[in-house]
Order: structure tokens, then C-alpha cells, then sequence
């Protein structure tokens, strides 16, 4: 290589080079118009969410998120909800007293809270803080009642990953690209 | 007590009841006095970081264009250093190392195999940007851009020599490595190279992102000071870093798919950087320079041209029965790649399911919730199993071929008088620069004509 300049004629190797690299040029510059031509073709930026309708809760949202604690998150439809005083995404199965006490509740980290709304009328929301995302209220409420808490990945957290790790792990095919401005599959009524 | 009892007997007869519901709500919603909340949406990215992936792609661009000049017109280590720390910060730390040029090759590959994803402009970029800087200039991308590259960089202190053959059986690895990360991203179900990315968990352990953008948006009140990594993701990285300290580069120079196309784009390329642009006087200090082990000494004399050719035959003759090893590998590895697919495991489910197997509950659940009947899914998980096996033993002969290939290049001799980086693997660090005494006159002398000027 560092013989090239001494020899001012074109030696076999030095041609065999050029051309190779001519070709290395029109394979990049055809690679290039392909992936432009699919990018024109696209929709644009989009962000991962999960179908609500698919997710089985198998609490894989919950740990194989890159973000610990995972960007999915409980949220609740509240137009669907029936306020109910004996909540199952909020009360254990196993309950003994229908109490805010920790052990009466489903979620393992307290993150529902429930406030008294007007007899017998109760309203649940989600402390994103405290959510971990493992669907067990989602499933309660789903199994016994109106199915109103569903899980999402959360844009404010989520890092928009190239390819978002619980995609792969989500028994239930529910995990997609969306498009970013419309970056959110809710339950609506 | 009778209130406990009250309540346990309540809930069960409240499941037993709602389970035969079949109204469209088991429960009517309130008539309450005061509006019902919403439910929040917050946005994926607000104000000026809406498309900060375009700013990303021009900061790729300049930076690769900064390590050139520095590598080439400055000849200074110490500028590159400066580019690759940068930009270690603003791609690894502040973007979180997420998109990378090496991933991107993924979202290509996805793209071209349908399923309705199309690859996003900063996206071509990221893939291309250093493809084309490394046609021109060599593997500047790797020695001052690359944040993967720069953070194993920053370890890499005592490098040891690996020998030659090893090295060159362990980078084989990265060959199978791409094959297998566009096979499985170009059928849609895992992204292998962002998977198992070593660093981009030790880029996330600190939100410092998150931090610049809510001060900067005047929301310092919300900063908050979490700490967040896959324990998993963190070990593979703590490992490698630790490795690294030894082995300069490790994740370069046998693991990094990316570098399956650019070795062979740098030995094209139109420009190399050189240890000095004057003539080598063999006195053997740069020999130890490279942590990469990339420098090539000069050759023996010719060996006689007899060995040359009985080697390069050997060589030829292997190189086929090296593809056909391929294709059977691919053909074996078929059947435990299309397992990630969906249909592909829901018909194995119901394939347990019908044997009396035990099976997972939550594919099972999964089954139920969706559409197809059975024979739907066992006729699109045969297709997929097809299509894998064919891909995967198109992979496993391109791995084949380019062993063939890197076996048969090593088999032939050339003239090498001097010592001279070697194109594929150099990395355009600048490291051999500073210890070359040939250089370090040149450079001492153009400072110095430099101060009689000014
Ligand atoms: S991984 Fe899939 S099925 Fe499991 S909780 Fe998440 S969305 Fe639901
Ligand atoms: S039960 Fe799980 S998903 Fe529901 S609020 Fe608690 S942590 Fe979140
Ligand atoms: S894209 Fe990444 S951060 Fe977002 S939910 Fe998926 S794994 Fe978590
Ligand atoms: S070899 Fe791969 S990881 Fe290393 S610097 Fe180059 S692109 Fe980055």
C-alpha cells in the first residue's frame, strides 16, 4: 500500500483496489436510494405501545422493561369504570376487611389509590410513581369487573428503545410501533 | 369479625355472579356531580426535542468529520481523544446510546422485510453516515465516534497482545453475529444486537438526559434522581469493560456486527490515516503501540513461491466445504430460531395442548384472545419455520464465505516494507502517531517553523 505513490504506473493489485472500491460505492449509493425509497414510503416516527385488547397480564411488562421500574404503567379508562365499592383490581381475593390496609390490597407496591367519591361510590387512579406495571389490577379488574384498568408504556418514561425488549417476551403479540403522535391504544367506551 | 366474614363472602359471591355477566359493563358507571378525570396521555417528547434524532444524525456527521481532520490534518491523538469523549457523552449518556449506527443495521433489515415498518431518514443516517466516512477515510467512526467503541476505549489500559490466529478466529464470531442479527430482525421478532448491547445499560444507569432536559425546559423542580439498569444487561457490561482492560476494544474486535462491513469498507478506503506520512526507519517503536494489535510489521522475506501456492490451494479447496459447513449449520439452527415467533410458539402450544403436555397459561390466554383457529396457526407457523430455515441457512453459508474469504486473503503474501497499520482492524486511534520518532520530529519541526512565523 504505501508503495503506491513510488510507482507512477497502475500496478494489477492497485486496479483490482480501484475497482473493488467503485463497486464498494455503488453498492452503498444503491443501498442508500432503497432505504430512502422505504423511508418516503413510511409513516414517520413512531414509539412502542401495547394493545390493551391483546395483553394477557403475564407480568412481563413488569420485568423486562430496560427501566426498572418498567414505563408501563396502570392506567384507568375512568368512563368505563363502575366506581365499585368492592373493587377486584383493588381488593385482594383473599381480603378479610374492605380497608385500605396494605394487606387487603391486590397491588403488591399500594400504588391505587381510592378515594371516596359519594355512597357508594368510589374512584381509583394509579400513582405512576408507585406502579410497576405487572398487571395484577388489570387482571382483577378485567376477570370481575369492567374491565376499566389496562396497562400502557408510558411516554414520559419509556426511552423509545430500537426495539422495545418486552416486545419480544409479550406472549401475546400485543407490543407494536405506533406513530408518535398518536402514541397512546386506549380503552375507550 | 362478622364484618371480616362479610366481606370475604361478598367478594366470592361477586365473582361468582359478575363471571356470567354478559351485559357490555358488569357494573353501571356513577352519576357523579363533578366530571370524570381523563385519562392522562403524557407525550412521548415535548418542544424542541421532537426531532432531536435529526440533531443526532448532524452531530454524527460533524463528529465523524472532527475525528477525520483531526486524524488526518491535526495527526493528533489527543484530538481524537477529545471528539470521542464527546461524543461518549452526548451519545452513550445523554441519548442513552439508543439509536446506534451498529443497531440500526436492524431496523434496514426489518424494513426490507415488510411487516408494515419503514426505517425513519435519522435512522438511513445513523446506518449509512459511517459506512460512507469509512470509504473515504477509514475507520475514523470507530477511534473517535462510535460511543460503544469510546467507552471500551477509556478502559483499555493495559492492553495485552493477543496472537494473531486467535484474533482472527475470535472476530469470526462477529461475522456469525450480523448474519444472525438480520436474519432474526428481517423476520420481525427479536432486535439481538440491542438485546444483548453490553453498554447501553451502563449509559442508563444515570438519567443525566432526563436531567438536561427538565433544566433546561425550567422544570428543575421535577429532576428527579433515579437510578435505573437491567442487573442482567449491567453484569454482561461490567464484564466486558473489565475484560477490556486487557483486551483493548473486546466488543470491537469479535463481537461488534457493525464492523463485518467496515473492515472491508476501510481496506477500500480512499485515504488511510498512516503512523507517519514519512518514510518508517524500522526502528520498531510503534510495533507495541496499537492496543488493537492492528500494526503489521514488515514482511519476511519471500518464503518462495512454492509454500505461497500450496497454501493458497489448500485454501481455494477449503473454502467451499467452509460454505456447505455454513448452509448445514443454518439448515440445524432453523428450527430453535423460529421459536421467537408468535405463531410459530402458539402452535407449538397447541401442539402440548393436544398431546396432553403441559403448556403455558398464558399463551393459552394468549390463544383465546386472538381470532385464528388452529389450523390457521399451524399453517403459518409451518410458513414461518420454512422461510427461517432457508434464511438461516442463507446465513449460515455468508459466514462460510467470508471465513472462506479472510482465510484466503491471509493465505496470500504480500510486500510489506514498513510498518503499516493494518486497514481492517486499524481503528484510526492516533495512538502510533505519538510514539513515532519519525512523526514526533516532523511535528516538532513544523511547530517550530510554526513560532519562527508568528
Ligand atoms: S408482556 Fe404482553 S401480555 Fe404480558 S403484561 Fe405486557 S402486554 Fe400484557
Ligand atoms: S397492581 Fe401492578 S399494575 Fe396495578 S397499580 Fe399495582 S403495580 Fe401497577
Ligand atoms: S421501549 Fe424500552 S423503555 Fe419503553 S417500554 Fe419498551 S423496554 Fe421499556
Ligand atoms: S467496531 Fe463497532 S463498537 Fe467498535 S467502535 Fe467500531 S462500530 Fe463501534
Amino acid at each position: 500500500m504505501t508503495d503506491r505513490d513510488d510507482k507512477p504506473k497502475l500496478t494489477r493489485r492497485e486496479l483490482l483496489r480501484r475497482g473493488l472500491q467503485a463497486g464498494g460505492v455503488v453498492v452503498l449509493a444503491g443501498g442508500t436510494a432503497g432505504l430512502i425509497s422505504e423511508a418516503v414510503a413510511g409513516k414517520g416516527d413512531t414509539v412502542w405501545q401495547l394493545d390493551p385488547d391483546k395483553c394477557v397480564k403475564c407480568g412481563n411488562c413488569a420485568t423486562r422493561c430496560v427501566l426498572d421500574p418498567s414505563a408501563v404503567k396502570a392506567v384507568h379508562a375512568y368512563e368505563i369504570c363502575g366506581y365499585c365499592e368492592l373493587c377486584t383490581g383493588y381488593f385482594d381475593p383473599k381480603a378479610t376487611e374492605l380497608t385500605t390496609a396494605a394487606e387487603n390490597q391486590l397491588c403488591p407496591t399500594g400504588a391505587i389509590v381510592r378515594t371516596f367519591k359519594k355512597d357508594p361510590y368510589y374512584e381509583y387512579s394509579i400513582d405512576e410513581e408507585l406502579c410497576i406495571g405487572c398487571g395484577k389490577c388489570v387482571d382483577g379488574c378485567e376477570r370481575f369487573g369492567n374491565g376499566s384498568l389496562f396497562l400502557q408504556v408510558r411516554h414520559d418514561r419509556c426511552v423509545n428503545c430500537n426495539k422495545c425488549t418486552i416486545a419480544p417476551a409479550c406472549p401475546a403479540d400485543a407490543f407494536r410501533r405506533v406513530p408518535a403522535d398518536q402514541p397512546y391504544l386506549l380503552k375507550t367506551r | 369479625m362478622t364484618s371480616t366474614r362479610h366481606a370475604g363472602i361478598i367478594l366470592i359471591l361477586l365473582m361468582l355472579l359478575s363471571g356470567a355477566a354478559t351485559a357490555d359493563l358488569r357494573f353501571p358507571t356513577p352519576e357523579l356531580d363533578e366530571p370524570l378525570p381523563e385519562t392522562t396521555t403524557p407525550e412521548p417528547r415535548q418542544g424542541i426535542w421532537r426531532h432531536i434524532e435529526y440533531v443526532d444524525a448532524a452531530v454524527l456527521a460533524g463528529a465523524i468529520v472532527a475525528a477525520s481532520w483531526f486524524a488526518f490534518k491535526r495527526r493528533s491523538r489527543r484530538g481524537i481523544a477529545v471528539v470521542m469523549l464527546l461524543s461518549l457523552f452526548y451519545f452513550g449518556f445523554y441519548r442513552l446510546g439508543c439509536v446506534c449506527s451498529i443497531g440500526a443495521v436492524q431496523n434496514a433489515a426489518l424494513s426490507i422485510g415488510g411487516d408494515g415498518y419503514a426505517v425513519s431518514f435519522p435512522i438511513i443516517a445513523f446506518l449509512l453516515l459511517p459506512l460512507f466516512g469509512t470509504l473515504l477515510f477509514g475507520r475514523t467512526f470507530c477511534g473517535g465516534v462510535c460511543p460503544l467503541g469510546a467507552i471500551q476505549d477509556v478502559v483499555a489500559l493495559k492492553a495485552l497482545k493477543i496472537p494473531r490466529p486467535i484474533e482472527a478466529g475470535l472476530s469470526l464470531f462477529a461475522v456469525a453475529y450480523l448474519a444472525a442479527a438480520v436474519l432474526l430482525a428481517f423476520s420481525g421478532t427479536v432486535f439481538l444486537i440491542c438485546r444483548f448491547d453490553p453498554f447501553v445499560s451502563i449509559f442508563r444507569l444515570v438519567p443525566v438526559g432526563k436531567w438536561i432536559e427538565q433544566v433546561a425546559m425550567g422544570e428543575a423542580g421535577r429532576v428527579s434522581f433515579s437510578v435505573a439498569g437491567r442487573v442482567d444487561l449491567l453484569i454482561l457490561g461490567g464484564v466486558m469493560l473489565l475484560v477490556g482492560v486487557f483486551v483493548a476494544r473486546p466488543y470491537c474486535r469479535y463481537i461488534c456486527p457493525y464492523s463485518v462491513l467496515l473492515r472491508p469498507l476501510s481496506r477500500l478506503s480512499k485515504w488511510h490515516v498512516t503512523i507517519t506520512p514519512d518514510e518508517c526507519v524500522q526502528c520498531r517503536l510503534c510495533e507495541n503501540s496499537c492496543p488493537y494489535n492492528a500494526i503489521e510489521a514488515p514482511s519476511a522475506p519471500d518464503p518462495g513461491r512454492h509454500f505461497g501456492k500450496l497454501g493458497l490451494s489448500v485454501c481455494l479447496v477449503l473454502w467451499p466445504v467452509m460454505i456447505a459447513a455454513g448452509l448445514c449449520a443454518g439448515w440445524l439452527a432453523g428450527p430453535a430460531v423460529s421459536r421467537t415467533d408468535h405463531h410459530v410458539r402458539l402452535a407449538e402450544h397447541l401442539r402440548r395442548a393436544d398431546a396432553g403436555e403441559e403448556t403455558d397459561h398464558d399463551l393459552a390466554a394468549a390463544y383465546d384472545r386472538q381470532p385464528l383457529g388452529a389450523d390457521e396457526i399451524h399453517a403459518i407457523a409451518g410458513r414461518v419455520r420454512s422461510r427461517v430455515r432457508h434464511g438461516a441457512m442463507i446465513v449460515g453459508g455468508f459466514v462460510g464465505l467470508v471465513a472462506g474469504m479472510r482465510l484466503v486473503r491471509w493465505s496470500v503474501r504480500r510486500r510489506r516494507p514498513d510498518y503499516v497499520p493494518d486497514r481492517g482492524t486499524c481503528l484510526s486511534c492516533g495512538r502510533c502517531f505519538e510514539v513515532c520518532p519519525i512523526e514526533r520530529k516532523r511535528r516538532n519541526d513544523a511547530a517550530a517553523s510554526a513560532g519562527e512565523d508568528g
